[in-house]
């Protein structure tokens, strides 16, 4: 590369200087926040072998949890609430237009590193819907819709790094719908699990492979007649989707 | 004296892990003051809407994993920082049309740029793979050496070297390819 285009790619840099001062409130939030630490310090020597022996028990249980994809859905009776740490992490972000009053766990499942669990919410504006995602005990992340008005089933599609290829299709049923269904490529047609006024499909294993992807997602009355439906882009449940 | 064996087993471990966390404290605060400005510049190249978010998320992964931090941290740092960058793009491709107006609650604006400057290298390095952008940004905009780019990125700094030119020739080949069809 000559040096003209070094140049210029330094010269595009939209923040040229490192020129904040660390911000101290939120120093301060995080040092407030529990830490990890391992139990027993391990002597450096066997930390190598422990490393090893914990990735093989991971990649054990990631083929084992990838051969037997089982998403656990929550109903009424689940009487679980989010851990205090994830609120106390979500609290911690001002800007989270999540209504963690109103926060319903809907699934869970095995991710790579822990159990991943699903919520549903509504947003703090009142317009829209929001979710969150713990990992354990911890806030994963969360997010929240405009407007969902003109949209026949709205949802929105959740992924992350660690979860192996699920994906998850969360949203809220609007009357007269009171069950939805998911259509797949290959002809099959699988319930949402429903809590309250939301919907949620853990889309993983099996369904994720081309031929076997959803397609589309209907909205039934309590007769079973479909009263609205949204196309689904196959690809977005690829694994690189 | 049983008792006050009990009390002294109890008491001990108590104050040990007070003195730890005052320590862990102390050497994350030293860690912040360092690298707030870094990891905030990063973040705001890489994801201005979202980089008080990016430089939160970070930061908090350092405290809990604070004994995986090594002493030259900020390669490091901008490894978590990439990792989180790319979650939250993750994120904000849930394409329905129904999730497009969050996330920019508080957020900052993104940077301006000179216009006179960035338009034809943004636009060639756009084009560019992912890890070929990040690895040329690292570089040239973080200033980072290729060896602690290569800590940056979980490489080995051969592997970078190699990587660096590559990069180096593909986007030299997009600009050219722009400057043609012009």
């Amino acid at each position: 590369m000559t040096q003209a285009v070094t140049d210029a790619l330094r010269m595009a840099n939209p923040v040229p200087a490192k020129e904040a001062s660390p911000d101290r409130e939120l120093l301060a939030r995080i040092v407030e926040l529990p830490r990890e630490r391992d139990a027993y310090n391990y002597p450096r020597r066997y930390r190598r072998w422990a490393v090893l022996l914990a990735a093989l028990i991971v990649v054990g249980l990631g083929i084992s949890a990838a051969s037997k994809f089982a998403p656990r859905y929550f109903g009424p009776q689940d009487s679980d609430s989010i851990p205090a740490q994830a609120l106390a992490q979500l609290r911690y972000q001002p800007d989270a237009e999540v209504d963690a009053a109103g926060l319903v766990r809907m699934a869970s499942f095995d991710a790579e590193n822990g159990e991943a669990s699903i919520y549903a919410a509504p947003s703090r504006s009142g317009v829209g819907f929001c979710d969150l995602t713990t990992i354990g005990d911890d806030l994963s992340g969360w997010a929240c819709s405009g407007d969902p008005a003109g949209k026949a089933v709205p949802s929105f599609t959740n992924r992350s790094s660690d979860w192996g290829g699920i994906v998850v299709l969360l949203g809220p049923l609007q009357a007269p719908a009171t069950k939805i269904e998911l259509r797949f490529e290959d002809g099959a047609s699988r319930s949402a699990s429903t809590r309250g006024p939301w919907w949620v499909y853990v889309v993983g294993g099996e369904e994720t492979e081309p031929g076997h992807r959803p397609v589309e997602v209907v909205a039934l009355d309590s007769a079973g007649t479909p009263v609205g439906s949204e196309r689904l882009e196959p690809d977005r449940f690829s694994p690189d989707g | 004296m049983t008792q006050v064996m009990e009390a002294g087993s109890a008491v001990a471990p108590t104050l040990a892990r007070s003195t730890e966390r005052t320590d862990d404290v102390q050497r994350f605060e030293m860690l912040y003051k360092e690298h707030f400005a870094a990891i905030d510049a990063y973040a705001r190249r890489r994801f201005a809407i979202r980089s008080d978010d990016v430089v939160a998320e970070t930061f908090l992964i350092a405290w809990r994993r604070l004994d995986e931090v090594p002493k030259d941290a900020l390669p490091w740092l901008y490894g978590v920082a990439r990792r989180v960058v790319s979650d939250l793009r993750r994120s904000l491709r849930r394409q329905d049309a129904v999730a497009a107006r969050l996330w920019t609650l508080g957020a900052r604006e993104a940077p301006s740029v000179d216009p006179a400057v960035e338009p034809d290298v943004l636009s060639a390095l756009s084009r560019l793979g992912e890890r070929d952008q990040e690895l040329l940004l690292l570089v040239y905009w973080e200033d980072l050496e290729p060896s602690r780019a290569a800590r940056a990125l979980g490489c080995s700094r051969a592997s970078v070297a190699t990587r660096l030119w590559r990069a180096h020739r593909r986007l030299k080949a997009e600009l050219d390819r722009m400057e043609v069809k012009r």
